[in-house]
């Protein structure tokens, strides 16, 4: 059980009072905006940056808390980390890399070796114990510093964009071998990524972290209905706009007015929008849809069988449509396009 | 691939230095070859042997390798550290103690020796108290060779081994000390193995230093035969009595080691 309170100013960053709580067994993604502190909050709870004020506490052991002066040094905490770009120790042999950790930790050095033998074989990478890591492959590189985290035994296991180091046709295999070593790994683990499929596939939990702050707490279909944020909506994929209900839909900043059958919520509120709910036309479209709003297409993102057509109208919006649909509306950056959304398609909430 | 090649190719022909340029630089290349074959054709080839195996000789070589050795040891033990701190611990006046370690680098040896004999002299502010306490002597002694020598040799290592401790990535010592290795632990196991090259590049520019050492040497320890005449001071003194083989002979020893540090350190140092 993981029970952090993290405050601390480094630099142009404050983390304010940034919260982390995980049972054992599970997994939390830090996601967030470049320098919103993510790596930090990771260094934090490793120890290798000291708390200003708040606590870091692990299965009832405080690993740091200024408020009664408890500390403890990085090697002194049940971690493991791995790295952004691994730092994999190049003059060491993939066995001797993955030996460090038990061998700081006071075994002696067979017995070391033994446990590193041991988990190089649970990760499937027995023969490389020989190597120097820069003989190995992306992926076997990831393994190794997954070995050398894990073979401490450690109760928290810290992972800083693990999956950034690989090449994208290696990645999604590399995805879920972490997934399934993340699943039977008995203590915590937080894993910092800024991939939203990265942050779905390993973790049960995810922390947004926006300039210091966590903006949402959630697993992925509460931030995907109910995304706090405009870098959670950009995050999830939806459409989140922000403005005021009154009564028969959101009115924005702007004026601009997105009808909604749910009359439920007043005053502040956030809209949500799903892309694949957004329909584009060439011409005005007749019929039931109470939003229709004139645009130019923006860019066009092709991900698969799917395209995402960000249009810009006095309601910015992103829709998701086929291929083929794309094809027949003939759109391409800066054609005029209708977008429409049914009434029923909008979400509104409370902000 | 190939067109980048050819563009690189035709730029380095527009951008070729002008015939005065080249021709300039062909006298300064026989301004440093000169000496050298100089020394190759007066060299007394036929009585090589005899002049380096000569007692006086055997003894100067045998004190030169000594005292050269010692002052690249005490380099390192000293030196290694002080560049972590200088490289890694802010303080106040770092500035100052970083200039102040690469003063002998450029002050005339023989200042250096001058300045050595007032401090550690039997009558400067510490060599009286070394005497007083230990009755130790530095001046007119081996150990004040070894002294002089370390005092000229070790900015070189220390310079390229702070150098290597700033552009080394920390996070390496990171990933070390979340595994469970403490500050000492880690520097010898992690940072001194990823500076490796600088350090024996340093430890290999000290130990030319030393072994060449001339001024701050005869200043501070003297010229006595087999306790303080190292090979330059020897070679000097053959030169002026008149016994020009023997300054070559030997000065072709120091050639000899000169040309192999340079080797040693080739892939550093003489990559362009």
């Amino acid at each position: 059980m993981l029970d952090a309170v993290l405050d601390v100013r480094l630099g142009h960053l404050h983390l304010d009072g940034v919260t982390i709580e995980a049972a054992a067994g599970t997994t939390v993604a830090i996601v967030g905006p470049n320098g919103a502190g993510k790596t930090t909050a990771l260094r934090v709870l490793a120890g290798l940056v000291a708390l200003e004020r708040g606590h870091v506490t692990l299965d009832g052991t405080v690993l740091d808390d200024p408020a009664v002066g408890a500390w403890l040094e990085p090697g002194a905490r049940p971690i493991g980390f791995v790295f952004q770009d691994l730092l994999l120790f190049p003059h060491l042999s993939v066995l001797e890399n993955v030996a460090f950790g038990p061998r700081s930790r006071g075994a002696g050095h067979s017995r070391a070796r033994r446990h590193a033998a041991e988990w190089l074989e649970r990760l499937g990478i027995d023969g490389l114990g020989g190597e120097r890591p820069g003989a190995l492959s992306g992926g076997q590189a990831q393994r190794v510093a997954l070995a050398r985290a894990l073979a401490t035994d450690p109760r928290l296991v810290l992972l800083d964009e693990p999956l950034s180091a690989l090449d994208a046709r290696t990645r999604p295999s590399v995805r879920r071998d972490l997934a399934r070593h993340l699943d039977t790994f008995a203590g915590v683990a937080v894993v910092v990524t800024h991939d939203p499929v990265e942050a779905m596939a390993l973790a049960d939990t995810i922390v947004v972290l926006e300039d210091g702050r966590v903006t949402q707490v959630g697993d992925a279909a509460e931030l995907r209905e109910r995304p706090r944020s405009a870098y959670v909506a950009e995050f999830v994929g939806v459409n989140l706009y922000r403005g005021t209900a009154d009564g028969d839909g959101l009115v924005l900043a702007n004026g601009a007015r997105i009808v909604a059958s749910d009359r439920s919520v007043h005053g502040d509120a956030l809209a949500v929008v799903h892309p694949r709910a957004v329909a584009l036309h060439r011409s005005r479209p007749d019929g039931t849809p109470r939003n229709v709003w004139a645009g130019t297409v923006r860019h066009v993102d092709p991900e698969g069988e799917r395209v995402r057509v960000h249009v810009e109208t006095e309601v910015p919006v992103t829709a998701e449509v086929t291929a083929s649909s794309l094809a027949e509306l003939g759109l391409r950056e800066g054609t005029p396009v209708w977008a429409s959304v049914k009434a029923t398609e909008v979400a509104v909430f409370e902000a | 691939m190939s067109a980048t090649t050819a563009t690189r190719r035709r730029e380095v022909h527009t951008n070729r230095p002008p015939l005065i340029a080249i021709v300039v630089a062909a006298v300064a290349i026989t301004f440093f070859a000169a000496p050298l074959v100089g020394l190759l054709l007066r060299a007394p080839w036929g009585s090589l042997w005899e002049e380096l195996s000569a007692p006086e000789t055997i003894e100067a070589l045998k004190l030169s390798l000594v005292c050269s050795l010692a002052a690249m040891v005490l380099s390192i033990v000293f030196g290694v550290p002080l560049a972590w701190v200088l490289a890694r611990q802010e303080f106040p006046g770092r500035r100052l103690a970083r200039a102040l370690v690469t003063l002998p680098m450029v002050l005339p040896p023989v200042v250096g020796g001058v300045a050595l004999f007032l401090a550690f002299g039997r009558r400067g502010f510490i060599g009286r108290e070394l005497d007083d306490w230990f009755g130790l002597t530095l001046p007119y002694t081996t150990l004040g060779v070894i002294v002089a020598e370390t005092f000229v040799a070790m900015p070189f290592l220390v310079i390229t081994v702070e150098a290597a401790l700033r552009s080394v990535d920390r996070r390496y010592e990171d990933a070390a000390m979340t595994l469970g290795s403490g500050r000492i632990a880690t520097f010898h196991r992690v940072t001194l193995p990823l500076i490796a090259p600088s350090l024996v590049a340093g430890a290999a520019l000290s130990w030319a230093r030393a072994l060449g050492e001339f001024g701050a040497t005869i200043t501070f320890a003297g010229n006595l035969p087999g306790k303080t005449q190292t090979m330059p001071l020897a070679i000097f003194l053959e030169f002026e009595n008149g016994n020009t083989d023997g300054a070559i002979a030997l000065s072709l020893v120091l050639v000899l080691v000169s040309i192999a540090v340079l080797g040693g350190l080739r892939d550093r140092w003489l990559r362009a």
